[in-house]
């Protein structure tokens, strides 16, 4: 026996045309009240909007396909823009780099010029004399030919000692 | 890319592989295909007619902008309708007027002759308003299943649920259309 339930499920397809109610099943509708309800808004449902005018497919899908079509288009201007923009930004940054002096190039600011006092007060022969001692190779320039402890004489060390011993 | 040529038709499958490349054949066909049952789902949402030519341009518009969201679990037309319950969503948003009448005694169809067209066109409009007044996924669940006859199981894939869950949908959208309607 065809339950309520089977005819709704039943009802979509033969409302659509895509099947025919079973002699059970007819014999169910015609004394169902509630089936009947059903079938009469299922009947409805099949056929909402079919009142509605109808649509220019020719039209929509032209219009649908241009617009497709400019957007496209559109597309690729905007990444045919971005690649011209890297590209010149990409020659901004050459030529400012070009310009720029390169490290062995560059000199040092007057700012971080730092004056060193000790040499300050040397003059041209003694600054040459350092000079060509920091340039000399180690142990051969002139600051070592300071005489060593064992060159002073007994006066110059108890001098020195003193010194040392403030 | 043209359509290919084949002694069948084309599936939708096919089409839209076409589109993807490059045929504007493949999209205009799809539109002649689904163009129709679209405009219906959407009037059964409560889209006004003058607005459905629109309303359907910008369907097939957004879907083939996301053609590749399509992975074919489910059908195209479903698909096709989700896009379109999105978009007349956005537009009631945008609005912000739902269309809804309420049901009068003198709105109840004449029983004398309801086969009359007076009466049928009566009945739809009263079955969409009262439409409007059911949660959303019952709403769909409702005319997915009674308008355009897709079953469960594919109703359950198109709009992320079960096929358990679509049925209830549909019997608990049945029932209170009967008592709006009956």
């Amino acid at each position: 026996m065809t339950s309520c339930e089977e005819m709704l499920e039943r009802m979509p397809a033969i409302a659509l045309g895509e099947g025919q109610w079973t002699e059970e099943e007819a014999t169910h509708l015609a004394g169902c009240p509630s089936c009947q309800a059903e079938w009469s808004l299922i009947r409805s449902a099949a056929t909402v909007g079919s009142q509605a005018p109808a649509l220019d497919l020719d039209k929509t899908s032209a219009a649908v396909v241009q617009r497709l079509r400019v957007e496209r288009r559109e597309k690729r201007f905007r990444r045919a823009g971005l690649l011209t923009g890297l590209a010149a930004a990409a020659a901004v940054e050459l030529v400012v780099w070009s310009r720029v002096p390169h490290r062995a190039e560059r000199t040092v600011p007057e700012a971080f010029r730092i004056p060193v006092a000790e040499l300050d007060s040397l003059d041209n022969g003694e600054l040459q004399s350092v000079l060509q001692d920091l340039d000399a190779p180690l142990g051969t320039g002139t600051l070592n030919n300071t005489p060593g402890l064992g060159d002073l004489d007994d006066v110059q060390l108890e001098r020195l000692l003193r010194s040392l011993e403030g | 890319m043209p359509v290919p040529a084949s002694p069948t038709p084309p599936d939708d499958a096919d089409l839209v592989r076409a589109y993807q490349g490059g045929s504007e054949a493949a999209a205009a066909e799809l539109v002649h295909r689904h163009g129709a049952p679209v405009a219906r789902f959407l009037v059964g949402l409560g889209a006004d007619y003058a607005d459905i030519d629109d309303l359907v341009q910008e369907t097939f518009f957004r879907a083939f902008r996301r053609i590749a969201g399509w992975r074919g679990d489910a059908g195209f037309r479903s698909w096709i309708f989700t896009i379109a319950s999105n978009l007349l969503k956005d537009e009631h948003r945008r609005r912000k007027a739902r269309r809804s009448v309420p049901l009068e005694d003198h709105d109840l169809p004449s029983r004398d002759n309801p086969e009359s067209a007076f009466a049928l066109r009566e009945i739809e409009r009263r079955l969409v308003d009262a439409l409007q007044t059911l949660p959303r996924l019952q709403r769909e669940v409702f005319l997915l299943r009674a308008q355009q006859g897709i079953e469960y199981p594919e109703i359950a894939t198109t709009l992320g649920t079960t096929a358990g869950a679509a049925r209830v949908h549909f019997h608990h959208a049945v029932k209170r259309l009967k008592e709006m309607i009956a």
